[in-house]
């Protein structure tokens, strides 16, 4: 945040939805300030937090609302994504009744949301897992905290399901995702892995200049295929030269 | 029933019932009430004594149900005519007793005002707040939003923890729900900390949080009121809170009443809650009121969000909710964007909605001065400017969304200035006299919004004067302070009252300067059951026996006039316009003080060349002028005289400010009573009181002195103050900073009235010591300190301020 660029920032709402204790706050902490805690009290309604990202030669301002996933907290979700231009939608692949929450959120946003909402679905808990599977997208993305380069680089990948607590393949959760046309992510908040691509492709999907202080204008095209998550991007034609968020 | 479920259905909130023995007794029941009050026979005696609530057990063997928008309109209309509030109406309520604590005890009283309480005493252990994870909104009543307890059912813990509460508690105090329950009245359903009540002021919430008339069929209305805080005895908070604050409440009100209806009562007794008024008298107790202000106590700004829906579910028909924000923080705009995020969710979705909100603002910023603030709260943030810790305007933009480009002036109303005081458009220059000359102003209007809105507004024309007086947007019969603010003596001076009971159009009768807002018109209904007084035509508009001195800007009005006829009352740029030209008027009144005050600095040459000019907020002048160190000796402010200042007022004009003239009296003559009559209002006092206390931080800047004392009564409140910050009720703390040993700019400013010349002048005591040079007080809405040995007493009906100085 130490460059203050004089560039106006983009902003870009985000709404973070799944189950309870599948680690959305724990997603955000380490995006925005690159801290994991282990023990975190439940969320309450919603937290806010920003972070500024530097993609290519833009400034991305996330505005992340990262909801409660307390059943009695779901009736307020649509005020948090009605104007959202982006959701990330957490799961635990170590417990796969998580996965059918997602997916009812997917459905719901599908529904109610901006049709323009970008969404990610993001697999949580790797860090669980001991073979880290791997859909590494070494590609596409320098994104890089400054500070952070600890080394969990997830082993390259010989992705069996022998992981001993793992309930999700990530077969399973890719085919859903690209089914219905979303971005897709395993990763750890614990470890950090794949954290800042989530948001780094999120940003790129995002038609950054056509949005507007109001979301909904967001005219490009609709949801983006799966495969974009593997890297080119079409939107970030210089594949994001510089994703690290500031 | 069993008598323990009457104590578990009444143990959290409500406490507060009304009883309506008869018809029309009570207006506020009876102007909601779509019923007959006379077939309420809510409450009958056991054989033992003890309260049967029976609505709640055969709610549709009472009533029949009728026509919902009709009969709303029909008993309003019925009790529009017939405000008889005060009538005495003995009814002999015996309170509940509750088997659990062996502590019983049975009060009797009579309740004039159909008022009775059930005093319930809880078991300690529900009592308790359940911390930790327990889901508030497990007790949410999905879409049920008139639940309330029922017999049976657990109280519901706090939506907050107390850190959290302490956290939210920076911006809101206090957040609750009152529900207009049928049988018992408006009652706090739920609150989101638990924070302790002080005697009575639930009730006094509970009612405040009403309109006193049914405004609408269906719908929603925001608005405020402000109250006394008084802080709840400190020997009680260790024990669990006490079921149904102030016991003698009632009975006082009671006698007020009758005191009314009688014509007698001055000084009725209001319950002045704090410990040990028990033996107060009447006059002590009228006393500790006045004071109230002057000593700095704190004041709870109540910012609702009022909801009425039809629900088949209901007796009545109909839900009648109030969200109710509970703050120190006189922020009307603030908090009604606040409100405007949160209550429809609340609405809709119950208390999930209110618990996220809370925890949004737990994590909020602290409140500084002059901040731009960005608040994140229910899926939106807020971008809100904080005012300084003066009484400066604050300019900008008034109307509209927040932006980071636009952000919220926090201080100002929510409605456009032009929007709100439309109806007294021509009179607004008189208005702003009467406000100038703490003239009492009473605001009639017929619905809260629209009163609290104008009050507000009048207390921003002002600026950077301090308000001189007690100022209340919506002020309800059943307030505390009631009885002491409207009565049928003169009016105390500078307060400023929004009401909206057309009872006050009778009881306030006499007050000099009424702002009048017509009813709504609707159709008198023939059948007035009560027969009484015919309503009286009501004049509309700015009523005042004031001549008024300073000339209307006629094109500004002009053209005011026109955007109000063609309906257009946001225009941005003639509602800047209209309040720009108001706080020039101010600071052009304030040019001649200013300039004279100038000269009665020590080290200061009395040249007025030196004029600080227009500017309001002065005060590098005077703090280089008092050479750092220098002078070492006994710097004294040399006193404020009338008869010199009406000198220099005559000998430096022409002065910005234009009067006119008025019959025989030239302008200047015009001028010269106009600024007389300052001089001698409370007015004065409060602006020269928050100069003095500017120059003092000014000299006190000079030096690099740490400045212990910051003006603004909010601000105190931030936890934790530095010690020495706090302002406390102490004699001669907080009043200000630290002067330097060396300058002695004490600020003891004796206003004394010298019976013979009929003049006022103003005395500025050279300190005995430093402790005691810390003279004035912070300049917030009339705060005014003890100060040691001395303290202010208002001489309202004289208009002049006194200080008495007790030797020894």
């Amino acid at each position: 945040m130490a460059d203050e660029t004089p560039m106006k920032a983009v902003q870009v709402k985000l709404v973070l939805l799944g189950e309870a204790a599948v680690g959305k706050s724990s997603l955000v902490l380490r995006f925005v300030q690159n801290d994991f805690n282990e023990n975190t009290s439940p969320t309450i309604g919603a937290a806010f937090l920003t972070q500024r990202c530097r993609l290519e030669n833009r400034i991305v301002k996330f505005e992340i609302w990262d909801t409660a996933g307390q059943e009695r907290f779901h009736s307020l979700a649509p005020m948090y994504y009605r104007n959202a231009a982006a959701a990330v939608v957490v799961y635990d692949i170590t417990k796969s009744a998580s996965l059918e929450k997602a997916k009812a959120w997917v459905k719901e946003l599908q529904r109610q949301a901006n049709p323009n909402i970008i969404i990610a679905l993001v697999g949580n808990k790797l860090d669980l897992v001991s073979d880290t599977p791997s859909e590494p997208p070494t590609d596409g993305s320098e994104v890089e905290r400054d500070e952070e380069d600890e080394e969990t680089t997830p082993k390259p990948a010989e992705s069996t399901e022998d992981g001993d607590s793992r309930q999700v393949s990530i077969a399973e959760a890719e085919t859903y995702a690209k089914e219905c046309g979303l971005l897709f992510f395993e990763a750890s908040a614990k470890v950090g892995t794949n954290v800042n691509e989530v948001f780094t492709e999120i940003a790129k999907a995002i038609p950054l200049d056509t949005i507007s202080p109001k979301p909904a204008a967001a005219a490009q095209g609709a949801r983006k295929p799966a495969t974009q998550a593997e890297g080119g991007v079409n939107l970030g034609e210089q594949q994001a030269k510089k994703g690290g968020c500031c | 029933m069993s008598l323990s479920s009457i104590s578990d259905f009444d143990s959290d909130a409500g406490d507060i019932s009304l009883s309506v023995p008869s018809s029309s007794n009570s207006i506020f029941l009876s102007t909601f009430a779509p019923h007959e009050p006379s077939r309420l026979p809510f409450q009958t005696h056991h054989p033992t004594g003890k309260l049967h609530p029976k609505p709640l057990l055969h709610p549709n063997e009472t009533f029949s149900p009728t026509p919902l928008a009709k009969s709303i309109t029909a008993v309003d209309e019925d009790e529009v005519s017939t405000p008889r509030p005060w009538l005495p109406k003995p009814q002999h309520v015996e309170e509940n007793i509750d088997p659990v604590t062996p502590t019983k005890f049975t009060r009797q009283f009579s309740g004039s005002l159909g008022r009775s309480r059930s005093l319930n005493i809880r078991p300690p252990s529900i009592d308790l707040p359940v911390p930790g994870p327990v889901s508030a909104s497990s007790y949410e009543p999905k879409e049920r939003m008139a639940w309330n307890r029922r017999p049976g059912e657990a109280r519901p813990p706090p939506l907050l923890d107390d850190d959290l509460g302490r956290r939210m508690g920076r911006w809101i105090q206090e957040i609750v729900v009152c529900n207009f329950d049928l049988e018992r009245g408006p009652v706090v359903e739920r609150r989101a900390v638990g924070r302790r009540w002080g005697p009575g002021e639930k009730e006094n919430v509970a009612f405040s949080s009403f309109p006193d008339t049914s405004l609408f069929a269906e719908g929603n209305i925001m608005f405020s009121f402000k109250i006394r805080h008084i802080p709840p005895d400190p020997a009680s908070l260790s024990q669990p809170e006490p079921l149904s604050p102030m016991p003698d409440r009632v009975a006082s009100m009671e006698a007020n009443f009758q005191g009314m209806s009688m014509e007698q009562g001055s000084t009725a007794p209001m319950e002045t809650p704090a410990a040990g008024s028990a033996g107060m008298s009447k006059g002590e107790k009228a006393e500790e009121y006045r004071k109230w202000d002057e000593r700095g106590r704190e004041w709870l700004y109540g910012y609702v969000w009022f909801e009425q829906r039809k629900d088949k579910d209901l007796v009545r028909g109909y839900m009648q909710k109030s969200l109710v924000i509970l703050t120190h923080l006189p922020f009307p705009s603030l908090f009604f964007t606040i409100l405007e995020r949160i209550g429809p969710p609340f609405f809709q979705h119950g208390y999930s909605a209110l618990e996220a909100a809370c925890h949004s603002i737990a994590t909020w910023q602290d409140p500084t001065p002059n901040a731009l603030l960005e608040l994140p709260l229910m899926s939106d943030v807020i971008t809100c400017q904080l005012p300084d810790t003066g009484e400066s305007p604050q300019v900008g933009n008034m109307i509209g969304w927040s932006s980071p480009e636009r952000p919220i002036l926090v201080t100002l109303p929510r409605t456009s200035p032009l929007r709100a005081l439309a109806p007294v458009l021509a009179s607004l220059w008189s208005i702003w006299e009467c406000l100038i000359l703490a003239e009492p102003i009473l605001v009639i209007a017929p619905d809260p919004k629209t009163c609290s809105e104008i009050v507000w507004w009048l207390r921003d024309l002002i600026r950077p004067i301090p308000p001189a007086g007690d100022f209340r947007p919506y002020l309800h019969i059943h307030d505390h302070d009631f009885a002491l603010l409207v009565n049928s003596n003169k009016p105390q001076a500078g307060v400023v009252v929004g009401v909206t009971n057309p009872f006050f159009r009778n009881a306030a009768s006499h007050w000099p300067n009424v702002i009048s807002l017509p009813t709504p018109s609707r159709r008198p209904l023939p059948s007035s059951t009560s027969g009484a007084s015919p309503r009286p035509d009501q004049p509309v508009g700015f009523l005042s026996r004031r001549h008024r001195s300073v000339q209307k800007d006629r094109p500004l009005l002009k053209r005011l006039q026109a955007l109000v006829d063609e309906g257009n009352l946001d225009e941005p740029s003639a509602n800047e316009a209209l309040r720009t030209h108001f706080q020039q008027l101010t600071d052009k009144m304030l040019v001649p003080l200013n300039r004279y005050f100038q000269t009665l600095v020590p080290t200061l040459s009395p040249s007025p060349s030196i004029s600080p000019g227009y500017i309001p907020t002065p005060f590098t002048p005077l703090s280089t002028s008092s050479t750092p160190g220098g002078g070492g000796g006994t710097e004294t402010l040399k006193p404020f005289s009338l008869p010199n200042f009406l000198t220099h007022l005559k000998s430096h004009g022409p002065n910005p400010l234009s009067f006119r003239t008025r019959g025989l009296s030239s302008k200047s003559r015009v001028e010269a009573d106009f600024y007389t009559s300052f001089c001698m209002s409370p007015t004065f006092a409060g602006w020269l009181s928050a100069r003095v206390e500017k120059m003092g931080i000014a000299v006190a800047n000079t030096r690099g002195d740490p400045i212990l004392s910051t003006s603004g009564s909010w601000l105190t409140h931030l936890a934790p103050p530095p010690s020495g910050v706090r302002r406390s009720s102490a004699p001669g703390v907080g009043l200000g900073f630290n002067l330097p040993p060396g300058v002695k700019v004490s600020a003891v400013a004796a206003v004394e009235r010298i019976q013979g010349e009929g003049s006022v002048r103003e005395e500025v005591s050279g300190s005995e010591d430093d402790s005691s040079a810390s003279g004035w007080r912070e300049s917030d809405e009339s705060n005014r300190d003890v100060l040691g040995d001395q303290y202010y007493s208002r001489r309202v009906s004289e208009g002049a301020v006194k200080v008495l100085r007790k030797e020894g």
